[in-house]
């Protein structure tokens, strides 16, 4: 069956699934249908276990990092889904890429008491890139090479004293990055 | 991933910029070749890096990152000739260890 076809009756499938009320809109649209290997595996050790480090101990967990939307990440978390934008947090981006399978960015945080600082691509079919957790003594800023897909916004949410900020910027691209 | 990956600390002032580059193919299950077909997934998952034994960096990569990413970020604290060592795990369960010393 050619590919097209394929995903003419998967998403025709899905769509009368949806109106008749057998799937809800989340489970359509919310997360991302497949899960990363290691969170299948519930036994599988953590990498800092043996150094037993407490709050930051958190396994690479399928339903934050496979999030397809904002809002879907902070729910992952357990969080009200309210967040604010703030210029305090800087998304430094090219503004025009030929080659989107390699962008440099360049994420800072002002925001004070920051502990987790992520980086989503909005339109990537993947687009959580990094989970950065903020230790005593680290900074709340990095710089790292993503790919992105197709021209759009690049967001950064942080974490602040248990409240949510993002900030972004916008990346148009040439030739997309996902499938290489 | 049989190679090592690249560490370098520099010492400015009070702050510590590590820069790492890693070797690693990170594929997502997305790329499709005529001759290869559907790829495995194949990411680092698991970030990790300690410097004299102190944690100083834990972070997750997602599907979205380069392939040998790049990452580099700043911590305090730390003197000349501290060993700065970062360790990965990737979603087939290989991990790999480096380490170098904090330079001026």
């Amino acid at each position: 069956m050619t590919p097209r076809r394929h995903w003419l009756q998967v998403s025709s499938a899905l769509a009368l699934a949806l109106t008749s009320g057998l799937l809800k809109p989340e489970d359509v649209f919310g997360q991302i249908a497949t899960t990363p290997p290691s969170a299948k595996d519930p036994k599988k050790p953590g990498l800092l276990t043996p150094l037993g480090l407490g709050p930051y101990e958190a396994e690479w967990n399928g339903k934050i990092y496979t999030a397809r939307r904002v809002e879907f990440m902070i729910r992952a978390f357990g969080d009200p889904e309210v967040w604010q934008e703030t210029d305090l947090i800087t998304v430094k981006a090219p503004e025009l890429v030929e080659n989107g399978a390699v962008v440099p960015v360049s994420v800072n945080s002002a925001v004070e008491g920051t502990d987790f600082l992520a980086l989503i691509a909005t339109l990537n079919p993947y687009p959580v890139c990094l989970g950065f957790y903020v230790l005593p003594g680290t900074l709340p800023e990095y710089t790292t090479r993503i790919k992105v897909s197709e021209s759009s916004t690049l967001v950064a949410l942080a974490r602040a004293k248990g409240k949510w900020y993002t900030g972004s910027t916008e990346v148009a691209v040439i030739v997309g990055g996902c499938l290489r | 991933m049989a190679e090592p990956m690249k560490i370098r600390a520099t010492l400015t002032g009070d702050t510590v910029e590590v820069k790492i580059l890693f070797r690693h193919p990170m594929i997502s299950h997305l790329r499709w070749t005529s001759s290869l077909g559907s790829l495995p997934t194949q990411i680092i998952e698991t970030i990790s890096g300690t410097c004299n034994g102190r944690l100083v960096l834990f972070m997750h990569f997602g599907f979205s990152v380069s392939r040998d990413p790049f990452f580099s970020f700043k911590f305090k604290g730390a003197s000349l000739g501290d060993e700065v060592e970062v360790t990965w795990l990737d979603s087939d369960g290989e991990t790999q260890t480096n380490r170098t010393r904090v330079v001026g």
